[in-house]
Parts: structure tokens; C-alpha cells; sequence
């Protein structure tokens, strides 16, 4: 039973994933990005076609912008509409009051006093990143 | 019809103990089926027995006794449940019925306002929309009849995390998206309105949804990668907070998850799930037999 439901939807699933991070990508640097600098940035095993053919598709639906630089285009994001609205939420969430059921945060259920534990937590993390020891 | 009836709200006590215990001993998926359908079975088992409970007293009502054919003063005479017991569960269900049309009112307002939401993300339909604010945010819209959804992070989430973090947190916010939680979450605030005793079962239900995300987010990175990016965002935001009730106040949670990723994988008492859904599974047919008899008295009190 468990994960029956994920394979009956990887392939929309994996491709609504892969654009999230590459627009997560372009918008963590800091100026335009041409398609190698983005699959860097992703990371993971991603082709260089399957990079391109993502950044198209945003470029298409108007996410990101691109200028000519060279011979090949650099990519950066567009703020759009849509991000005023996203941001009207985030206010509505600021607010402190019990979090809605339709709106599932990432940061939830914190109290100043927590700090130093997850501080620690975060060194003991990375330290298992690095020597590669999971689980 | 003897104490039967009363079991379901003895039994919903049990559930919200054993359902705290289900956060931290059960995989989070089984946790939180387990919890959520326990919630739902318990809030209509209790429902019914408070019908049962108020029955003798509504059937006192001049229409009803001469609806049902029954003598007023022969079911107050034989009935088994004390006047007291009946006149309580008649104004508990008054109370239930109004928190139900209050909380279906607020959900209704809720799912509307994500889907309108949800409606102007959609507009430009990538999956990721960037706002920018240097709070590190990321939360996830949807539509209640869909499982696609618009996932919303701040430039300071992109900024604090790297990569593999920045996948990490795609990651769990498209597994709330993917496995439904906001109904998840829908039906328990439904739960508690019929039932108040079911509310700490709602926070431990919430728990359990995100370590179901976080988990899943490790299959598509690792453990320590979610626990990493959950840990940084944490640490960021309790830097940025001003005033100590801007975030939600919910004991420790953001340390038990990290806690939990950084720990081997949860310990599988698979047997605490069935556990859980086992006292709904009593509750329910305690109901029965309780029902059964009523409509025994019923009929007897309809002859006498």
C-alpha cells in the first residue's frame, strides 16, 4: 500500500518539481543565468536538454524573462501579479492566528527558546551531510 | 441499554492519549490515517449517543409521542437513562449542531478564500511562485477538488537555503499538495466542532501531516537535507521575530521534527495504528447495540 498513490502520478509530479526548482535556481542568484549555470544551480542528475527544454516552457508562460548574452540566452525571473497575491497571504499568516487548514506552512510551531537546541541539530545535520552517513 | 452508551466519550479520551503517542511511535503517514479516521468515527459515534441520551426526553414532546404512538408519561416511566442524563445530552446536541453550522461556515470561507487564492497563482501556472520579503516563508495553496496547487516561498527561503534544501522544501510542500492534507485537516476541525474533547488530537493530527511531508521530502533528497533546511528556517525566523506571539506557539515542534529526521526511522509499532482506529471500531458497535435497544424501548413502551 504505501507509495501506491505516488506512482499512479510521478511523471506530473516529477515535472511540476523539476520547474519549481529551476525557477528556486534562477532566483537564487543574483543576475541572469544561462541553461549551464542553471543546471548547476538545480543540481542532481538533470540533462542539459531537460534543463533547457524547463526553461522554455517558464520563458513560455512568462515566469522568467531572457536576454541574448553571447550566443546563448541568460534567464532571470519576472515578478509577476501573482507574486502580490502570494505575498497578501503571507500577511494573512503573519497575523498569528491558528494556521488555515487550506495553507500548509514550512515554518510552524516555534518559540524563541528552541533556538539553541535546533542550532545544534543544525550542526549535527551538515555533520551527517558531509561524512555521507544517513539513517 | 445500560452504560454501552456512554463508552464513545470515554473511548475518545483514550483516543486523544493514544493518538499523542502515535506522533512519535508510528511512520507519520500511518499516524496520521490512523488519527484522522479515529477523529471522524469518534465525533459521529459520540454524536449518536448523544441522540440515544437525549431520546427519552424528545420523545417526551407532545408531536413526537403522537407521532410515535407512545404514551408521554410510559416513557418517562420506563425509561433507563436518567432525566438528568437526557435533559445534558439535549442541550449537547443544541451546542454541536451550532459549532458544526459555525465551523461549516468557516471552512466553506476558508476553501473559498484558497481557491481564489489559488486561482490568481494559477494565472501564470508555474508550480513556484517567488514573493519577496527576507522572512523565510514557504507554504503551499490548492483547491479542495484538486491536487495540483501553487506553491508559494519567499526570496529569504531561497536566499538562507541551498540547493538541495531549496528542493527539500518543494518537496514537502508538494507532498501536502499531493496527499491532500488540507482535507486531512478539514475533516478534523469538523471532529472537534462536533466533539471539543478531540482538540488535542487536531494538533497531534497536524504534526503528524507535516513529519508526512518532511518524510517524504527526504525520499526525494535525504533525512538530513530536510532536516537541515527545516532547521535553518527555523533558527531564521525565531532571529527575525520581534514580538514572541507572531509565530504559532506550538510547543516544540519544529525541534521534535528535526529530531525525528535526525533519529533512525521511526520506530514501527504498527500495532498502536490499529490500536487507535480499534477504539473507533468499539465505539461503533457499543453504538449499536445501543441503538438496538432503544428502538426495543420504543417499540415497548409503543405496546404498553
Amino acid at each position: 500500500m504505501p507509495r501506491r498513490s505516488d506512482r499512479s502520478t510521478p511523471l506530473r509530479r516529477r515535472s511540476g518539481e523539476l520547474e519549481a526548482a529551476v525557477l528556486a535556481a534562477l532566483w537564487a542568484g543574483d543576475e541572469s543565468m544561462v541553461p549551464a549555470e542553471v543546471q548547476a544551480a538545480v543540481g542532481g542528475d538533470l540533462a542539459y536538454t531537460t534543463v533547457m527544454t524547463i526553461l522554455v516552457r517558464l520563458h513560455d508562460k512568462g515566469v522568467i524573462e531572457r536576454s541574448k548574452v553571447g550566443r546563448a540566452y541568460a534567464y532571470r525571473p519576472v515578478v509577476t501579479e501573482e507574486t502580490v497575491v502570494a505575498d497578501q497571504v503571507r500577511r494573512l499568516l503573519a497575523q498569528g492566528q491558528d494556521r488555515a487548514a487550506v495553507l500548509q506552512g514550512f515554518v510552524d510551531g516555534l518559540r524563541p527558546g528552541d533556538e539553541q537546541m535546533l542550532r545544534s541539530m543544525l550542526a549535527e545535520a551538515d555533520r551527517r551531510r558531509v561524512t555521507g552517513t544517513e539513517d | 441499554m445500560g452504560h454501552l452508551v456512554y463508552l464513545p466519550f470515554a473511548l475518545t479520551v483514550a483516543a486523544v492519549v493514544v493518538s499523542r503517542l502515535a506522533t512519535s511511535r508510528l511512520p507519520a503517514r500511518a499516524a496520521a490515517w490512523s488519527t484522522a479516521v479515529t477523529m471522524v468515527a469518534l465525533a459521529a459515534t459520540t454524536t449518536l449517543a448523544l441522540a440515544i441520551l437525549a431520546s427519552p426526553l424528545i420523545a417526551r414532546v407532545p408531536l413526537v409521542a403522537h407521532l410515535g404512538r407512545w404514551r408521554p408519561a410510559a416513557v418517562a416511566l420506563h425509561s433507563p437513562i436518567p432525566a438528568c442524563s437526557s435533559a445534558v445530552a439535549v442541550v449537547a446536541l443544541l451546542l454541536v449542531c451550532s459549532r458544526v453550522g459555525v465551523e461549516v461556515q468557516r471552512l466553506a470561507r476558508q476553501f473559498r478564500d484558497a481557491a481564489r487564492t489559488h486561482d490568481h497563482l494559477h494565472a501564470a501556472p508555474a508550480p513556484l511562485v517567488v514573493i519577496e520579503d527576507h522572512t523565510p516563508v514557504a507554504y503551499a495553496v490548492s483547491r479542495a477538488t484538486s491536487r495540483s496547487g501553487r506553491i508559494v516561498m519567499s526570496t529569504g527561503m531561497i536566499d538562507l537555503l541551498d540547493r538541495d534544501e531549496r528542493h527539500a522544501v518543494v518537496a514537502h510542500e508538494t507532498a501536502h499538495l499531493h496527499h491532500r492534507h488540507d482535507l486531512f485537516l478539514a475533516a478534523a476541525d469538523l471532529a472537534v466542532a462536533v466533539n471539543p474533547l478531540l482538540r488535542p488530537a487536531r494538533a497531534d493530527l497536524r504534526y503528524s501531516l507535516e513529519r508526512w511531508a518532511d518524510e517524504d521530502a527526504a525520499t526525494s533528497t535525504s533525512r538530513p537535507v530536510v532536516a537541515a533546511a527545516l532547521a535553518k528556517a527555523a533558527v531564521t525566523a525565531i532571529g527575525l521575530v520581534t514580538t514572541p506571539g507572531a509565530l504559532h506557539l506550538h510547543s516544540h515542534d519544529m525541534t521534535r521534527r528535526v529530531a525525528a529526521l535526525l533519529a533512525d526511522g521511526p520506530p514501527a509499532h504498527r500495532r498502536l495504528a490499529w490500536g487507535l482506529v480499534g477504539l473507533a471500531v468499539v465505539a461503533a458497535g457499543a453504538i449499536a447495540l445501543a441503538t438496538h435497544d432503544t428502538e426495543r424501548f420504543f417499540e415497548a413502551v409503543r405496546r404498553s
